[in-house]
């Protein structure tokens, strides 16, 4: 796992720009709270949608997939809720899984500690030790430095570094 | 003076640039159905919801209306041709005025009052929230997932419902005249098919087509030009309706024609 600093908003939204500019030629799953989920889908249909779009499966069929994958991060009971009825984190893992099902070559997270606060931040920190793996890179403010060096092992690297040495596009 | 003819020539400039993007717009949206995109399982689901809340929780009160409608309309036309001892060509203008104009005109009206605001509104919302930004971050097409699919199920179901209309009306209007005049139904259409024409029947499919289209890909293409703003929602609600307003209007003169 690694993490890339950021200072203000505006590179938060520069470093957005250049990653979408590359989800043409590689397939990443971006989590930040800039992209909403679709707020008339449920949460099954909401994680589904880029799988089902791009390579034609249908929603129902795989609804035990996620079901399984929900149940994982103890939100078993919101796959046919809407965006309003969920809490913080349980919209953080609905990205999450939208983003996995779409079998992405890297998981980029683009200030996901602004979401948090108390029980959430705990959950977010537990996600990432137990989930966390080669292909996340998380771009967060440095004012929270201090929290993810106190939680988790990580590697520090610069964005351009890694769009060069990882993302290799 | 000059102020006055620079405003004018601005207007005419403007409203030029926007029907060519408007038609931009449509070829893209063509181009998809004709590609049939609308079977890729994530739009199809999308197209039935659509085809549900435009077509089908309209339908009570679209059987109400086309019923009163019928009554009405033979009511008044009985009376009045009676009066005049010609309501032998009460064929003649029932074809005329239920198949021909009421039947496209109302159900543009209604869809329009129902659908096209919803659509239009949903549309604006999704651009404000960010909701839009989500589809390209996947590489979805909105125009592929979210406008191709309400714009067909428009089209389907403003045609099967202008049908849905006349056969209602015709059939409401025959029990008035069953009561009045003591006609039968085989009469009541034999005397509406042996007028209507093929001019009829295309003008009637030409209506329902264009308009179909234009009910929904209209306020579509107009809320797409909300960025940011809340107060950009009813703008693009007001501007919608009323180029739709027109489209109506252009649709019913070219209707003329045929």
């Amino acid at each position: 796992m690694k993490i890339a600093y950021i200072s203000n908003f505006d590179e938060e939204c520069y470093y957005y720009d250049r990653l979408k500019s590359k989800t043409q030629l590689i397939r990443l799953g971006i989590i930040w709270d800039r992209l909403p989920l679709i707020s008339n889908l449920s949460v099954l249909e909401n994680i589904m949608l880029p799988l089902s779009y791009h390579e034609r499966v249908k929603i129902m069929g795989k609804s035990e997939d996620v079901e399984h994958e929900l149940k994982k991060y103890g939100c078993g009971d919101i796959m046919h809720e809407r965006k309003e009825s969920l809490s913080v984190y349980q919209i953080f893992i609905t990205k999450y899984l939208q983003a996995l099902f779409y079998k992405p070559a890297f998981f980029v997270f683009i200030a996901p500690m602004r979401i948090f606060a108390g029980e959430d931040e705990k959950n977010y920190f537990a996600f990432l030790t137990e989930h966390g793996s080669e292909n996340f890179l998380i771009l967060d403010y440095n004012g929270y430095e201090n929290k993810y060096d106190n939680n988790i092992d990580y590697q520090k690297v610069g964005f351009d570094e890694w769009l060069i040495q990882d993302l290799k596009v | 003076m000059r102020e006055a003819v620079s405003r004018l020539g601005a207007f005419f400039v403007n409203s030029f640039i926007t029907i060519v993007q408007y038609l931009n717009f449509s070829k893209t949206i063509l181009l998809k159905i004709i590609h049939i995109k609308i079977l890729n399982p994530s739009i199809f689901l999308v197209f039935l919801r659509q085809i549900y809340f435009t077509g089908v929780q309209i339908f009570p009160i679209f059987f109400f209306i086309s019923l009163a409608i019928g009554v009405a309309l033979v009511g008044v036309l009985t009376n009045f041709l009676a009066g005049l001892g010609a309501y032998e060509q009460i064929g003649q203008i029932l074809s005329v005025l239920i198949i021909r104009e009421l039947s496209p005109l109302i159900t543009a009206v209604l869809l329009s009052l129902r659908s096209a605001t919803a659509v239009s509104a949903e549309i604006a919302v999704m651009n404000i929230s960010g909701e839009m930004e989500t589809l390209r971050a996947y590489n979805i097409d909105p125009a592929e997932y979210l406008f191709l699919p309400r714009i067909a199920a428009g089209l389907i179901c403003m045609v099967s419902l202008s049908t849905f209309f006349a056969f209602i009306s015709i059939i409401g209007g025959y029990f008035l005249l069953s009561f009045n005049m003591n006609i039968t139904f085989d009469y009541l259409l034999s005397l509406i098919f042996d007028y209507l024409s093929f001019n009829d029947v295309f003008a009637f499919v030409y209506k329902t087509f264009l308009l179909g289209f234009m009910i929904i890909s209209l306020p579509i293409f107009t809320s797409m030009n909300v960025k940011n703003a809340n107060t950009e929602i009813p703008i693009a609600l007001l501007k919608g309706m009323m180029r739709l307003f027109y489209g109506i209007i252009f649709v019913e003169i070219t209707g003329l024609f045929i």
